[in-house]
C-alpha cells in the first residue's frame, strides 16, 4: 500500500489525480458496505412471519382450527392448516388464540373530537382528523378496530368528502394515515329538524346538483361556442387575406359576415343564459355589446334578427372607416363560465367517480334520497336509516345499501329523529333484501371503539337460524371492506391481503375476552399491557 | 228449495272454521303464559355469579323449589327443555325510570321523606313491556335526587299475570333517598350550597333520633330503613361517609364520577356502590370505575337506567366492565343479587336458589355477552315473554 502510493505519487505529475484515485477506492468500499447492509436489512425486512396453531375467523364465513398465517412484506402470503413455512421465517405460537381480519368501521368519528362545521361539497374530513389523537386509536385498537371511515359531519346539507384512515403503529410522529381521500360525498338530510326546515334542507340539496348539471351544460355550450369562434376567426381570416390579395374596396363583401353570424347564435339553446354566469340583468346590455356569443343566447336574441339590431345600431354610429375593429367587436372571444367548486365535486358524484353517503332517519327523508339519486343518478348509501324498515320494500327496490348506526337508543325523547327506532331495524331490511352494513354511528369518537359491542347487539335482534355465531365478524371486515370498496386490499385473512390482523385471547364476543396484539400491514399496532415479545 | 242445502254447510263450515280459530288462539294464549314445574337448560347461574352446568330448576307455585342435577328431574313433572342456554335469575335494574314520567320529586320542600316514587307510576306504560324483553323483572323506581331527603323509592316486578302491566309491587317503601350536591340547591330555599343541605341532614338525624320527624326517617336512623345517596363526586361520597357514621352498612352511594380516591373511601366504609350506566361514549377512566371497586370490595351494584337508556343498557353495561376488567362472577351478580340487596328484597329475588320467586330469564349465552339473546322471561313462575312468539312489530312503533 505504502510502496505503492509512493509509486503513484512518483508517477503522477499532477496532485488532483492522485486524490481522484483514492476517491475511487473509498467509493468502492462505501459500495461494498452498503450492499452489504442493505442486502442484510433487506433479508431482514424480508424475513416472514409465522403467526401459528391459531382459530382464525377468516371474515369470509369460514372458521380454519389450528391454522397459521404466513406475513411477510406487509400482506398476508399464505393461511391454512398446512403451510410452507418459508426459509429462515419467525414463528409465533398464538395456540388457544382467536384471529380476525382488523375490524373496520364503516360509519366513524374517530379523530373527528374537534368537530366539523358547516361546510359545504368542497370540505374534507380528512382536515379536520386528528391523526395525533393517538389515546383515542389505542383505545381502538385495544378493541380490534384497524380502519374507520370517517365522514364529513356536520348539519343538514351537503357537507364535504369523507376519508379512509388506516390506524398505524406509532412512528413517532402521527397515529392515523389517510388511505383514501374522497371515500364517498357526505350529505345530511337533517332529519332532526322541524318538517319546514327538512323542506328547505332538501331543496337546497336538489338546487346544488341541478347547478352542477347547469354548470356542465354552460362549459360544453362555451366549448361550443368556443370552436365556432375560431372556426370563424379562421373563415374571417382567410376572408381578409383573400380581400387583401383582390385588393378592392369591398364593403358590400364586409357585411357578409355579420350578417351571417346571427344565425347560429339565434337561440338553439336557451339554458345556456341562466348557467353562463353572465351577471345580474342590468349588466346584461353591456355584456351583449362585450361578447356577442352571450348575447346570442339572451331571450331577446331568440327571434333571429332582434338581437342583431342593435348591433346594427351601434356600427351606424362608429365611423364607416374603422372597418377592423368593428370586426373585432363583431367576433369577440366567449367568456368561459367562472370555476364553480362546489359544481366540481357534485359533477363527479353525478358521474360515479364519488359514491354519496346521505344520513336520513325518517321515512320520508329516506324517500327524499332515493328520489335525489334516481334524479342526478347517484350511487348513494343511507347512513342512519332510523326508519328504513317501514320503507325497507322502496330501499330494495332502488338497491340502494344502508349503513346502519347505534343499535340502542334512549326510550324516552319521542319525537326527534330517532322516535321510530327499533332494533330490529337490521332484520327487516334482511327480509326486504336490502343489503345494510354496520357502523358506530358516526357522530360520537369514541363510539368506534366499540363497533364489535354494537355489532353483536344487532346479532342479538337477528333470527339465529339465519346469521352464523360469527356473523357480526363479517359485518365487520369483509362486508365493510366491500362497501367501501376496499375488498381487494384488506377485510380478510386471506393470502395477497394486507395483514391487519387481530389475535384475540379468546371468543371476541365474550367481554372477558381482550386484544393481546394488533398487527396493521404487518407491523405490530398494539400490545396488550403485561404481555411480552412485542417485538415479535 | 235448494238455497237452505247450501247456505246449511257453509253455515256450518263457518261455525267449525270459527271454532277451529277460537281454539288456536287459545292454545297459543296458554302457550305463551306456560307453568313449567322444571326448566332444563345446559347451565344455570350460581348464586355467587358463576355458571354451573347440567342442572334442572324445579318450581312449585311461583317459587323455585329446588335444583337437581338433570339425571335426577322426575319423570312425570311438566318440563320445558331450553338446549345450550343460560339460565338466569331476572335482571333488577336499580336506577330505573320505567313508568315514572316527569320530574319524580316535589322540590318545594327540600326534605320530604313521606314522598313516595309509586304514587308517580304508570303501571301500563309500554316501558315495562320493553324491559321484560330485555330480561329485566324488578325495578327500583327512585324519586329523582333533586332534594336533601327525596323520597322514598319503589320496587316492582316489570310484568305479572296481567299482560302488558308492571306486576306486584314488592316494596312501596323502598330505601329513602338523600342528596347534597348541586342538585338539591336551590336559589328560592334552603339549602342553596353543600353546606347547608349537610347540615340539614344532620339536623333531620338528631330529631329523628329524638324521636321525631317522619317515621321513615326515624326507621333509618334506627337501621331498618336503607338509604341512597347520590353522589356526583368524590367530596359527595366523602360528605355521606361523614354524615351517616354507623348508618353506613344501610347506605348504598350511586357513584356517577370518575374520581379513583373514592375506591378506597368506600371500600373501608362497608357501603354498597351503584354504578352505570355505561355507554359507548365514555371514557376508559370511567369504565374502569366498577373493576376497581368490586376489587377493594365493595358490592357493586350496576344499573342500566332503562327507559332513558335503552333495554340492553343494563347487559351492555355489565358487559363494558368486564371488558375494563371486572370480575364476571361479579358483574353478573351485580345486575341481580347485589340489586336485590340495594333493593332491600334479596330475601325473594335475584338469585337462584331455593325458596326464592321464580323469576327467570333465559338467555341463548352468557347475559354478558351481548350476542346472547333473550329466549323466555318468567315471572312468578309463569312465561310471560317468549321469543319465538314476537315475530311481528306494530308498524312504526318502538314497542319491540
Amino acid at each position: 500500500m505504502h510502496v505503492s502510493t509512493m509509486k503513484t505519487r512518483q508517477a503522477s505529475v499532477s496532485p488532483t489525480s492522485w486524490v481522484s484515485r483514492r476517491g475511487v477506492v473509498s467509493k468502492v468500499v462505501c459500495l461494498v458496505l452498503f450492499v452489504h447492509m442493505t442486502v442484510a436489512r433487506g433479508q431482514l425486512l424480508e424475513r416472514a412471519t409465522v403467526i401459528a396453531d391459531a382459530r382464525i375467523i377468516t371474515g369470509g364465513g369460514q372458521v380454519i382450527e389450528k391454522a397459521s398465517i404466513v406475513i411477510k412484506g406487509g400482506k398476508i402470503v399464505a393461511v391454512g392448516e398446512n403451510v410452507k413455512v418459508p426459509f429462515l421465517s419467525r414463528r409465533v405460537s398464538a395456540a388457544g388464540k382467536t384471529i380476525t381480519p382488523g375490524l373496520i368501521d364503516v360509519w366513524s368519528a374517530l379523530g373527528m373530537s374537534a368537530g366539523t362545521g358547516d361546510g359545504d361539497a368542497t370540505a374534507r374530513a380528512e382536515d379536520a382528523f386528528d391523526r395525533y389523537a393517538r389515546d383515542d386509536f389505542r383505545e381502538a385498537l385495544r378493541q380490534g378496530v384497524t380502519t374507520v371511515y370517517v365522514g364529513a359531519d356536520g348539519s343538514a346539507g351537503i357537507n364535504g368528502t369523507a376519508a379512509v384512515i388506516q390506524l398505524v403503529p406509532g412512528t413517532g410522529r402521527s397515529a392515523g394515515e389517510v388511505l383514501r381521500k374522497d371515500a364517498a360525498l357526505c350529505v345530511n338530510l337533517g332529519s332532526n329538524q322541524s318538517p319546514i326546515r327538512r323542506i328547505k334542507t332538501f331543496a337546497s340539496i336538489r338546487k346544488q346538483f341541478q347547478t352542477a348539471v347547469d354548470y356542465r351544460k354552460s362549459l360544453e355550450d362555451y366549448d361550443e361556442d368556443l370552436k365556432e369562434y375560431l372556426d370563424k376567426l379562421a373563415e374571417r381570416r382567410k376572408k381578409d387575406e383573400g380581400e387583401k390579395k383582390t385588393d378592392e374596396g369591398a364593403a358590400e363583401d364586409e357585411k357578409s359576415p355579420e350578417d351571417e353570424s346571427p344565425s347560429p347564435q339565434s337561440g338553439d339553446d336557451i339554458e345556456g343564459d341562466d348557467s353562463g354566469g353572465g351577471g345580474a340583468g342590468g349588466l346584461h346590455g353591456h355584456f351583449r355589446a362585450i361578447f356577442p356569443q352571450t348575447t346570442g343566447r339572451s331571450h331577446f336574441a331568440k327571434s333571429g334578427s332582434n338581437g342583431d339590431k342593435p348591433k346594427g345600431g351601434d356600427k351606424a354610429k362608429s365611423p364607416e372607416d374603422q372597418k377592423d375593429k368593428d370586426k373585432e367587436d363583431e367576433l369577440k372571444k366567449p367568456q368561459k363560465p367562472a370555476y364553480d367548486a362546489v359544481s366540481v365535486v357534485l359533477l363527479r358524484a353525478i358521474d360515479h367517480e364519488l359514491e354519496v353517503r346521505i344520513e336520513a332517519h325518517r321515512s320520508a327523508d329516506i324517500l327524499n334520497a332515493l328520489a335525489l339519486a334516481k334524479e342526478f343518478h347517484l350511487d348513494i348509501v343511507l347512513e342512519g336509516a332510523t326508519e328504513a324498515y317501514l320503507v325497507a320494500d322502496a330501499i330494495a327496490e332502488a338497491d340502494v345499501a344502508v349503513v346502519l348506526g347505534q343499535v340502542e337508543r334512549t326510550g324516552i325523547f319521542e319525537d326527534t329523529e330517532f322516535r321510530r327506532h327499533t332494533n330490529r331495524n337490521a332484520e327487516y331490511l334482511s327480509r326486504a333484501g336490502v343489503r345494510w352494513a354496520i357502523g358506530s354511528g358516526g357522530h360520537d369518537p369514541r363510539a368506534s371503539r366499540f363497533l364489535g359491542f354494537n355489532a353483536e347487539m344487532a346479532l342479538a335482534h337477528l333470527p339465529a337460524d339465519d346469521f352464523s355465531r360469527f356473523a357480526w365478524v363479517e359485518w365487520l371486515t369483509r362486508d365493510a371492506s366491500e362497501l367501501l370498496g376496499m375488498s381487494q386490499e384488506v377485510g380478510l385473512v386471506a393470502p395477497s391481503m394486507r395483514a391487519d390482523l387481530v389475535i384475540w385471547s379468546g371468543d371476541p364476543g365474550d367481554p372477558q375476552t381482550i386484544v393481546e396484539r394488533v398487527f396493521v400491514g404487518g407491523t405490530l399496532a398494539y400490545l396488550a399491557p403485561g404481555l411480552a415479545g412485542g417485538g415479535l | 228449495m235448494f238455497a237452505p242445502s247450501i247456505s246449511v254447510p257453509l253455515a256450518g263450515l263457518f261455525v267449525a272454521a270459527c271454532v277451529v280459530g277460537a281454539k288456536g288462539a287459545a292454545g297459543r294464549a296458554q302457550d305463551s303464559r306456560v307453568s313449567p314445574e322444571v326448566i332444563v337448560a345446559r347451565r344455570y347461574m350460581t348464586p355467587i355469579g358463576t355458571l354451573s352446568e347440567k342442572q334442572a330448576i324445579t318450581i312449585a307455585s311461583g317459587k323455585i323449589q329446588a335444583i337437581v342435577p338433570q339425571e335426577k328431574i322426575p319423570q312425570e313433572k311438566n318440563v320445558v327443555h331450553y338446549g345450550n342456554a343460560v339460565v338466569c335469575p331476572g335482571l333488577i335494574d336499580v336506577r330505573s325510570l320505567a313508568g315514572a314520567y316527569g320530574n319524580v320529586v316535589e322540590s318545594a320542600f327540600p326534605v320530604d321523606p313521606g314522598a313516595s316514587a309509586i304514587d308517580s307510576l304508570d303501571f301500563h306504560h309500554r316501558d315495562f313491556r320493553r324491559a321484560v324483553a330485555s330480561g329485566i323483572t324488578a325495578a327500583l323506581i327512585a324519586p329523582t335526587p333533586g332534594n336533601v331527603v327525596a323520597g322514598a323509592c319503589a320496587v316492582v316486578k316489570t310484568g305479572g299475570k296481567i299482560r302488558g302491566r308492571a306486576g306486584s309491587v314488592m316494596r312501596d317503601d323502598g330505601p329513602l333517598v338523600f342528596g347534597f350536591g348541586p342538585a338539591t340547591w336551590k336559589y328560592d330555599r334552603a339549602p342553596t350550597s353543600r353546606i347547608g343541605a349537610l347540615t340539614m341532614i344532620r339536623s333531620v338525624m338528631d330529631k329523628a333520633r329524638n324521636g321525631s320527624g317522619h317515621g321513615r326517617l326515624r326507621s333509618f336512623v334506627a337501621g331498618e330503613l336503607d338509604a341512597m345517596v347520590f353522589c356526583d363526586a368524590a367530596i359527595d361520597v366523602e360528605g355521606a361517609i361523614r354524615v351517616f357514621g354507623e348508618l353506613l352498612p344501610h347506605v348504598s352511594v350511586v357513584y356517577t364520577g370518575d374520581d379513583y380516591d373514592v375506591v378506597q373511601l368506600l371500600g373501608e366504609s362497608q357501603v354498597s356502590a351503584i354504578v352505570g350506566p355505561y355507554s359507548f361514549s365514555m371514557s376508559q377512566r370511567t369504565l374502569s370505575m366498577a373493576a376497581a371497586l368490586a376489587d377493594a370490595g365493595v358490592e357493586v351494584a350496576l344499573a342500566g337506567r332503562m327507559p332513558i337508556e335503552g333495554g340492553l343498557s343494563l347487559r351492555r353495561t355489565a358487559s363494558l366492565a368486564v371488558r375494563y376488567g371486572m370480575d364476571p362472577a361479579s358483574a353478573r351478580r351485580a345486575i341481580t343479587i347485589a340489586g336485590a340487596k340495594v333493593a332491600g328484597v334479596s330475601d325473594r329475588i335475584g338469585a337462584i336458589r331455593a325458596g326464592m320467586d321464580a323469576d327467570l330469564v333465559v338467555f341463548s349465552d352468557d347475559p354478558l355477552r351481548l350476542d346472547a339473546r333473550v329466549l323466555a322471561v318468567y315471572i312468578d313462575g309463569i312465561r310471560i315473554y317468549n321469543a319465538d312468539q314476537q315475530l311481528t312489530m306494530s308498524a312504526g312503533g318502538r314497542d319491540d
